[in-house]
């Protein structure tokens, strides 16, 4: 037992830190994001790709590097910390490499794993999972994938599609099994959608802080050629499961709103006198330490989860938990800054009187996201209390 | 990063789990419990003969020179079991003293006898008292060749068969910023043990001190460097506090989750009810938050490395999630859960006063202020 990272941990995590600390002095566009995924910016994926940065846990044979998931874990904390500007090549290297390295042909991996470690041109994803009568019921998706020979041709509608106005291609569960007696998690298959093909239309949402991040994706006639189907028909919704811890356990659902954290710490250490001997100051230390300890918490739960994946071990409850501690917190942070900081932190950035550059406004109308995407956490509580502790289901 | 067991731990943990899985049922803990002095003698003799009592200290006083993850694990299963015995206060709180500030000499015939098990000490320090005002209760002062104690201490385990009271009294006439150390021994006059009636189950003692002697070769360390001593014992022995909650708290919870598959409402087990499973996440999220916590610090302690402001972590967060799951966990019980009979309420007593032994969650978050510098 260790709680300290090893040396060569450690110098990994100085090698990120000395790269983002450069890069971002250089940007002109300022690094902010309030959403899982952050901005997308090829030209900045491509530097990671120059680093060999993106898919590090891959076998070789796909350009990864085979290090481990505490590794990716260390990589993924300083690009969250920091805010980088990884949306571009994110998705693709967190759900699409792990399931076709798992799952894909042949002709798949050797397509797009090196496309995707290179960040290059056409290789962004977006997943394409819910839809308006399927959200936390996923199997209760309706989007067709009818087979017509070699093509399978798409109907339906998606929703919820973080970056799909960004992307080149989606992730996408649909139905390929018909018969009213397959059991609901029997019936879908996953494809990979090019998503500049006839028949698609993607209309964009704008969300309650007023910007558009997600999108509704309409597939009319949609003819996608078979050699883009993942895996074996009908077993797409086994395929997802069996990948689905990384994906829940990664430190950027514990960061996506880090600057909050940070500034709203410096903000009480810079603190004059009075406001210090205020009775209120007492509860601001209190609250303040008490974010500190779950964020300790939450940062050791990803790491334990990462850990495990690493030992080849079941970690589903471990990562569900992971997640559902982790964005509880962040959402929670964003509330507990508001108090902290009074009624200034009401303000939007690019006013004189916004508090601090963290804008935490626009980070507690983000909030209620987080404890929502990708598996909302009274999902995940299902899970850690059926997976983790053997309770019945119905 | 590495968060796996050693084999040898395993092996470790596993035979105190098999030791009191045979021992401690249910009946026999009540019994000890219902008795006399509140535990029983001939499970002390067995478990000093296992060298339990002396795992904190060095083969030459008889000891097993355990590392601090030895007593991790040995405690975090003591907490699971509610197996009362003088081991916390006979070997930690005053045995660890001991160690800390004791003379070779002293140390050589105190260790030993704690060691084995033949004799137990009591340890008087206001524990209780969020550390504010340490060493104000007791005064001490010399009178010829010996020290005279006088003054009340509270909480005080194991008094009435304690063969010493190590105290920490106040011993430059007033100020109590410097105590000292004294070893009392409650037999030579001017002492009294009461007991005091608490929430808890494990039986706690007032000591009445009046003009209590204590010659020098009974005083620990040098005069007025008590804190000192203490300061340097006390946070360790938090930390193995927490270990214990940390196994309290897993053993509610697989007592409710046990309850909740085998007791039926409406035609069904409680545990197929989305709100007793989201109960069931959340107590198990608190117990995995508490131990990486408790684990951590114990951690840094091994391995010698600044552990204060982790061990402070740990225990507010133990001090929070213990008792909150304890009294979640009645509400899934119902009112079997409320009976004596039944022995939920060890551990909900358990962790009501674990929480405050050393300091509860909003003392300790301000020790974790002041590490952020706010």
């Amino acid at each position: 037992m260790r709680f300290q990272f090893t040396e060569a941990q450690e110098a990994f995590r100085k090698e990120v830190v000395s790269f983002l600390e450069a890069e971002k002095a250089a940007d002109d566009t300022p690094w902010k994001s309030f959403e899982l995924i952050g901005p997308s910016s090829i030209e900045f994926s491509r530097k990671l790709a120059e680093k060999n940065w993106i898919g590090i846990t891959w076998p070789k044979q796909y350009g990864g590097r085979e290090m481990s998931y505490v590794d990716k874990c260390i990589l993924s904390e300083e690009m969250s910390r920091f805010q980088a500007p990884i949306g571009y090549h994110f998705l693709g290297e967190r759900q699409v490499g792990p399931a076709l390295i798992k799952f894909g042909t042949d002709w798949q991996k050797e397509y797009f794993l090196p496309r995707i470690t290179a960040a290059e041109e056409k290789s962004s994803f977006c997943l394409l999972f819910s839809e308006p009568d399927a959200g936390s019921d996923l199997a209760a998706c309706s989007t067709t994938a009818k087979q017509d020979g070699d093509h399978y041709i798409i109907n339906g509608q998606k929703t919820w599609n973080s970056g799909a106005h960004h992307a080149d291609w989606g992730w996408l569960l649909a139905k390929t099994d018909f018969f009213e007696t397959t059991p609901k998690h029997m019936a879908f298959s996953e494809f990979m959608v090019d998503l500049t093909l006839p028949g698609i239309t993607i209309k964009p949402i704008t969300n309650m802080a007023g910007e558009h991040s997600f999108n509704e994706v309409f597939f009319d006639n949609v003819a996608i050629h078979k050699k883009y189907l993942v895996g074996i028909e009908n077993m797409g919704f086994k395929q997802i499961m069996a990948q689905i811890d990384y994906e829940r356990s990664g430190p950027e659902r514990l960061l996506q709103n880090f600057p909050v954290y940070e500034q709203t710490i410096a903000h009480i250490q810079k603190m004059d006198a009075a406001s210090k001997t205020h009775g209120l100051y007492a509860w601001i230390r209190d609250a303040a330490a008490q974010l500190e300890i779950e964020y300790t918490i939450g940062r050791l739960m990803c790491y334990q989860t990462a850990w495990t994946i690493d030992q080849k071990k079941v970690a589903t409850s471990q990562a569900a938990m992971s997640k559902a501690f982790c964005t509880q917190f962040a959402k929670r942070l964003n509330d507990v800054a508001t108090k902290i900081i009074g009624p200034t932190s009401q303000i939007m950035s690019g006013s004189d009187w916004a508090p601090l550059e963290a804008d935490i406004a626009r980070s507690f109308l983000w909030g209620p996201s987080y404890t929502l995407q990708g598996g909302s956490v009274e999902i995940l509580k299902n899970i850690i209390a059926q997976r983790g502790l053997g309770l019945p289901r119905n | 990063m590495d968060f796996s067991i050693t084999k040898q731990h395993q092996l470790l943990r596993k035979s105190f789990v098999d030791y009191l899985k045979k021992r401690c049922d249910a009946d026999s803990r009540r019994e000890w419990i219902s008795s006399e002095n509140g535990f029983s003698p001939t499970v002390w003799q067995e478990i000093s003969e296992l060298g339990w009592a002396g795992l904190p200290f060095d083969e030459k006083y008889g000891g097993l020179n355990g590392s601090f993850f030895e007593m991790l694990f040995l405690f975090e299963q003591l907490g699971a079991f509610q197996l009362y015995t003088p081991l916390f206060t006979s070997s930690i709180l005053t045995g660890m003293v001991l160690n800390e500030a004791g003379s070779e000499s002293q140390k050589q015939f105190h260790l030993s006898r704690l060691s084995d098990g033949d004799a137990i000490y009591a340890a008087a320090y206001p524990l209780q008292d969020n550390y504010i005002g340490v060493g104000r209760g007791v005064k001490a002062v010399p009178v010829d060749d010996t020290w005279r104690l006088t003054g009340t201490c509270l909480f005080v385990q194991y008094a009435p068969i304690a063969e010493k009271i190590l105290v920490l009294a106040d011993s430059d006439g007033g100020s109590a910023l410097y105590p000292t150390l004294f070893l009392v021994d409650p037999q030579a006059g001017g002492a009294t043990v009461e007991t005091l009636e608490t929430l808890g189950e494990e039986k706690v003692h007032t000591v009445r001190l009046e003009g209590a002697p204590v010659d020098k070769e009974n005083i620990i360390g040098d005069i007025g460097k008590g804190h000192q001593y203490i300061n340097n014992v006390l946070p360790k022995a938090m930390v193995l506090k927490c270990a214990e909650m940390t196994g309290g708290l897993q053993t509610v919870l697989d007592m409710t989750v046990a309850y909740a598959k085998q007791r039926y409402q409406f035609n069904k087990p409680l545990g197929t009810l989305q709100i007793i499973q989201h109960y069931c996440a959340d107590m198990f999220t608190d117990l995995e938050g508490a131990r990486l916590l408790a684990y951590q610090a114990a951690q840094r302690i091994n391995d010698g490395l600044e552990y204060r402001r982790e061990a402070a972590m740990a225990k507010a967060w133990c001090s929070d999630v213990y008792p909150k799951s304890c009294l979640l966990t009645h509400q899934i019980f119902g009112a079997n859960g409320f009976t004596a009979e039944y022995d939920l309420h060890l551990y909900t007593k358990h962790a009501k006063v674990s929480e405050l032994m050393f300091g509860h969650s909003v003392f300790h978050r301000s020790a974790v202020a002041d590490a952020m510098k706010i």
